[in-house]
């Protein structure tokens, strides 16, 4: 039988407006990616993901993980995410100009990571 | 969403996870101050159901009904967010339609918010939920 938890958990306080502007109000993307992981491994692995947006989260975890492809169907978007990754000296990840409908290929990935995306 | 999850089933190995973070489909956020010593609780904004949320978790169900994938974690929890304007929360309030703030609430606000301390922030306290599904066969 496969393990199945419950529990409540706290994401601690989420950026202020400005660094992470969305009207969903994204949490603090240190506090998401170790949320993240405590339930799946990533480091190491092959992801995909899934609405990166401007990388907020993808950069938090990418440096660990062996393979990162994100998606995401914002151009602007996309360019500030390859912006920060460069800026940050990371190099395994693609950032990639597609929409969900049609962006999940390729791989294969162990990982398939929707962040506030599949709403 | 389903076809997503679908096809996210179809890229991933054997055993493979995919994990899912998104709003709570039903909660109530909550409205506070918040200072450098403490807080005041204002109240709870008025939300209708988000039919994508709604959509997205019901998403989730089918693609375990399906079959392609086993739940392996459910869990929930909250988060919170904060402004330093009333103009941020009446742009978020615009971004999010099903919220409402009733007049009552919106007078306590702008009483507080008139007599807050240096520093003072408005917070929304939102929930959240996160599964994992693992690949099947």
């Amino acid at each position: 039988m496969p393990r199945r938890r419950r529990s409540v958990e706290p994401l601690g306080k989420i950026s202020e407006r400005g660094e992470n502007d969305d009207a969903r109000g994204y949490p603090d993307p240190r506090h998401e990616a170790r949320l993240i992981e405590r339930h799946v491994r990533l480091r190491g692995r092959d992801v995909l993901e899934v609405g990166c947006g401007n990388g907020r989260l993808t950069l938090e975890y990418a440096a660990h993980a062996r393979r990162v492809v994100a998606i995401e169907p914002n151009r602007e978007m996309v360019r500030e995410a390859r912006e920060r990754a460069r800026s940050r000296g990371i190099r395994n990840v693609r950032f990639l100009t597609r929409p969900a409908q049609t962006g999940i290929r390729g791989g294969p990935f162990d990982v398939v990571l929707f962040s506030w995306s599949l709403c | 969403m389903v076809d997503a999850l679908r096809s996210a089933r179809r890229v991933l190995r054997r055993g493979g996870s995919v994990v899912d973070l998104q709003p709570a489909d039903e909660y109530t956020p909550r409205l506070a101050l918040t200072f450098a010593r403490g807080r005041t609780e204002l109240g709870d904004i008025s939300r209708t159901p988000d039919e994508g949320v709604v959509a997205a978790h019901s998403a989730r169900r089918w693609a375990v009904a399906e079959g392609g994938f086993s739940p392996v974690v459910s869990t929930h929890g909250t988060h919170r967010t904060r402004y330093g304007r009333l103009a941020d929360l009446r742009w978020l309030l615009r971004q999010n339609e099903n919220w409402r703030i009733k007049p009552p609430l919106w007078r306590t606000l702008n009483a507080a918010w008139a007599r807050r301390p240096a520093g003072a922030q408005i917070e929304i306290r939102r929930a959240f939920s996160l599964a994992v599904l693992r690949k099947r066969r």
